[in-house]
């Protein structure tokens, strides 16, 4: 039986039939969109097919609201959606920095979570000289146990034994992690040996450590650690350098602390590979502990490189759907906290023989903002700031080049500039408390 | 809802939406052609024209006015063959062939291979000669090989050459397979399209399997396992522990299998609607015992012209062992070569024809006499498999280093604690893996049973399996993606 007829009959019936399964909509259910085949998406008018590639607001913004939110694209200033822009943005955090700089005590502290933009102290070392320069203060601030970069640091040297037990984010059990996203567990003689390479004078080093207790060696000396809570602070010594011994296995260690008795006190919360979703990991018990004992006046907040890594991803909102939690939660967490989102800065891949900006970085950023706007946290725009589209590209040609030839990171020269960046806009929010008096 | 400058966009070319398979103009372009190619069935002239005008419209909707260029090697090539087959001084039949051979090679050079020279001239020669900016016309690979053999061909005098210049217009533009083959032969091509437009049952349910099942490979499998995976890895392979790098490899095997079977065997089926065979072109690749075998296996129809158009010429085992191996070693260096210009694919190239002449000597050395045990067996088809995907890691990455740093990685880096993580962050991607191994090592007797099962279907059962088919392709092609993890902490 010759079937050519069939063929004919089954392409078109087939045809017909995608044609009007293309006209339905996309079913929603309560976590997951079901895709309707669509044959005609690419003759349809523009702003219909954006409506899928754009970031979404939760709630629908209105015409007063939507002048407020396009504010987000103004270059080198944070961004206070809802506050006048004669009023300080970080305006909690602004006016301690100030006050602690008039009557040289009190300590301003600032926790500075991100990815590998950075890692090893990049930015952070140079904002955190600025602002101690400015505002006083010394001291580099938390130092892990154990780091993947902690050969590249330049503001610290530090060396711990290889026995240490690590867990992080990425491990299967994320118990008790603490803020930097790691815990290290401590063998029977687990050591480590910490420099800052900051302070001139000597600071006030802190042991910083979870669950468990038992003795540490300081010194020559025998100290015992009382059963604490998930989080603890042991006040070890002023000087410039640590080392310390644990005699007893299996306590969870986090770090050691840096800090002079007043002045601003910059956190390093760097993790490779990160977006910034992991931090809905973190216990809540802890962060509370935290919020008590070392308490943050301002928590920044840089994502964005890591969600960009498919070159042609143009729509976020699965990026928002897990993001937001972590905001959530640091908001919570940390109510006298100032927030500042920082954009993800530009990021290029290669197309054919040429480096460009991902077509989907705008997004991204607006996709960003938009979740500082309706969280009520204040934003920064690093890439409007660094040039917009293709200024990676730019920075990694320039001479002397200001990134890396992945045309993701800033080297240490873009990063002293990303850092001036953050530290102007900072200066231009004190001085608004200068002028209002 | 609907652009009306756009839906007239949409009949011309778009360098950034170049037309496939998996276009939603496709579906309509498939089905307009096929109305009419239906329409003159009887009229062989008519119907052959039909399937020429859309073809070539196919070639502009892919590549733009490089339409123009295989209009000009099909005048050519037609031309030339002909005054072959007329001459009777052997040296004038001889210029021509080295005249059309010098054309068709010298214009795939010139579109493929311009700027890899100009490269090497300048790392050569300290020189500083600008790269061009040439583009390259898509199936230019492929059906320069058909040109070439279709002329030696009729050269050798195995072949008449073709009366109708449509016909063989036909044969090197038939859109099915002109972006990524099967190479096919003008001997076994052009007879057919004379034939009267026969579809049989067996045709009907097998072309609908291939072309079914050739999307999911391309669309679901290929695609998912690229996007999500493979690509982090071989991007920047360093970043990542050998474990990653070792699964990345691979994935990438088959990413590579069900993308360019998948996409023969869309064009397999659509040709068997159309009542005309094209032979396959994949067989079970990696389940062979040795490298010979692979390459009976792998891409048939390229290394059948590689045996005859090459490898034969060039004396192929009849003048000593040495010079069949070293016939062998170009052969398949010609053919990396032919994959891109680069480094990378001479490489691969060099690496499968010393496998191949490795096997030849080991067969001399050791002659098999009685057939191999099961576990033997399994035992060759496990080194087989490792070189073959060992070699993948040249012809996928960027450039040399990073074929080496990934090499490294393995080889340097292996950690085998990171497992469980890596397991749960991409265990959908490896379950789609192991759905393409699956797929792959399903033997032919089962499909043909299967295809057979389907022969009793009614047509809206064939509709219903199609659209929910499309309606899985849609759910993969805008899947929430999967994130790249660092492992190495």
């Amino acid at each position: 039986m010759n079937n050519a007829k069939k063929v004919l009959l089954f392409t078109i019936l087939a045809s017909l039939s995608l044609s009007v399964f293309s006209l339905l909509p996309n079913i929603k259910t309560r976590d997951y969109t079901i895709k309707k085949i669509d044959l005609f998406s690419d003759i349809k008018k523009d702003t219909e097919k954006s409506a899928t590639s754009q970031p979404s607001a939760i709630v629908p913004i209105d015409k007063q609201e939507e002048k407020k939110f396009d504010t987000y694209s103004v270059p080198g200033q944070i961004i206070n959606f809802s506050a006048k822009t004669t009023q300080p943005a970080l305006a909690g955090f602004i006016k301690k920095l100030v006050k602690v700089k008039k009557e040289r005590k009190g300590k301003v502290r600032i926790a500075f979570f991100g990815d590998s933009m950075i890692e090893a102290d990049l930015i952070t070392q140079d904002l955190r000289s600025t602002l101690q320069q400015t505002f006083g203060g010394s001291g580099v601030g938390f130092v892990p146990v154990n780091d993947i970069s902690a050969s590249l640091r330049i503001t610290v040297n530090s060396k711990s034994s290889n026995d240490w037990i690590k867990r992080n984010y990425k491990s299967e059990n994320t118990d008790g992690l603490f803020i930097s996203g790691n815990v290290f567990s401590s063998a029977t003689g687990s050591w480590l040996s910490v420099k800052d390479n900051t302070a001139k004078d000597a600071v006030e080093i802190s042991l910083l450590y979870g669950k468990g207790s038992g003795d540490i060696m300081l010194d020559n000396n025998i100290i015992q650690i009382p059963k604490g809570d998930e989080f603890n602070i042991k006040k070890l010594k002023i000087a410039n350098s640590v080392e310390v011994k644990i005699q007893t296995p299996g306590m969870r260690v986090f770090g050691t602390s840096f800090e002079s008795s007043s002045g601003v006190i910059v956190d390093n919360f760097s993790f490779r590979g990160i977006s910034g979703v992991e931090i809905n990991k973190l216990n809540d018990d802890l962060l509370a502990q935290i919020n008590i004992k070392r308490p943050y006046d301002l928590i920044i907040l840089e994502y964005g490189v890591n969600v960009l890594f498919r070159p042609n991803d143009t729509n976020f909102d699965w990026y928002c759907k897990k993001m937001v939690p972590s905001l959530t939660k640091i908001k919570k967490a940390f109510p006298e906290a100032d927030i500042l989102m920082i954009s993800t800065g530009d990021r290029a891949f290669r197309k054919g023989d040429k480096w460009e900006s991902g077509i989907g970085v705008p997004n991204l950023v607006k996709a960003q903002a938009l979740m500082a706007f309706e969280n009520h946290v204040s934003f920064f725009n690093l890439y409007e700031t660094m040039g917009g589209k293709n200024s990676i590209v730019d920075w990694a040609n320039s001479n002397p080049p200001l990134a890396n030839k992945d045309y993701v990171h800033p080297n240490h020269s873009g990063a002293k500039k990303v850092a001036a960046f953050l530290s102007d806009a900072i200066m231009h929010e004190a001085n608004k408390i200068d002028s209002n008096k | 809802m609907v652009d009306t400058s756009k839906l007239l966009d949409q009949f011309l070319y778009d360098p950034q939406n170049p037309l496939l398979f998996n276009n939603g103009f496709f579906v309509f372009f498939f089905a307009s052609f096929l109305l009419l190619y239906y329409c003159f069935r009887e009229n062989v002239k008519a119907r052959t024209y039909v399937a020429c005008l859309f073809s070539l419209y196919f070639f502009y909707k892919a590549s733009g006015y490089f339409v123009v260029l295989v209009i000009f090697s099909a005048i050519f090539d037609y031309v030339l063959s002909n005054l072959i087959y007329r001459q009777r001084s052997q040296s004038k039949k001889k210029a021509l062939l080295i005249l059309s051979i010098v054309v068709n090679v010298g214009l795939l050079f010139y579109f493929k291979y311009t700027n890899f020279f100009i490269g090497v001239c300048n790392d050569l020669f300290k020189a500083h000669f600008n790269p061009l900016n040439i583009l390259l016309p898509v199936g230019i690979s492929f059906y320069t090989f058909e040109n070439l053999s279709y002329t030696i061909d009729v050269y050798k005098g195995e072949f008449k050459p073709i009366r109708r210049f449509d016909e063989y217009l036909l044969f090197l533009s038939f859109f099915p397979k002109l972006v990524m083959g099967p190479i096919v032969r003008a001997k076994d091509f052009i007879p057919q399209l004379s034939k009267p437009y026969y579809v049989s049952t067996e045709d009907f349910s097998k072309g609908f399997y291939l072309i079914v099942v050739g999307l999911f490979k391309k669309l679901v499998i290929s695609d998912y396992i690229t996007l999500n995976f493979v690509n982090y890895i071989f991007d920047d392979p360093s970043r990542y522990t050998g474990l990653e790098c070792l699964f990345a490899m691979y994935g990438y095997a088959i990413v590579i299998y069900c993308d360019f079977s998948g996409y023969s065997d869309v064009a397999i089926g659509m040709a068997r609607w159309l009542g005309i065979r094209i032979p396959s072109n994949f067989n079970l690749p990696y389940q062979s015992k040795n490298i010979t075998e692979f390459w009976r296996r792998w891409h048939i129809s390229l290394s059948n012209w590689l045996r005859d158009y090459i490898y034969i010429p060039l004396g192929g085992n009849r003048k000593g062992k040495i010079r069949a191996y070293s016939n062998q070693f170009a052969t398949m260096l010609i053919g990396g070569f032919w994959h891109g210009a680069s480094w990378n694919f001479i490489i691969w190239g060099a690496l499968h024809g010393g496998a191949l002449a490795f096997h030849k000597q080991w067969q001399q050395l050791f002659p098999s006499k009685k057939p191999i045990g099961y576990l033997q067996n399994a035992l060759w088809i496990f080194i087989t498999l490792n070189w073959v995907c060992f070699c993948w890691i040249f012809f996928k990455s960027a450039t040399i280093d990073q074929s080496f740093a990934f090499i490294k990685q393995i080889f340097t880096k292996f950690d085998v604690s990171v497992f469980p993580v890596f397991f749960s962050h991409y265990k959908n991607v490896l379950a789609i893996t192991l759905l393409g191994v699956a797929m792959h090592s399903t033997p032919a007797s089962l499909i043909d049973k299967l295809c057979i099962r389907l022969q009793t279907a009614k047509l809206t059962t064939y509709i219903i399996i199609f659209v929910l088919s499309v309606f899985i392709y849609m759910q993969f092609k805008s899947a929430e993606p999967v994130m790249p993890i660092y492992l190495q902490f």
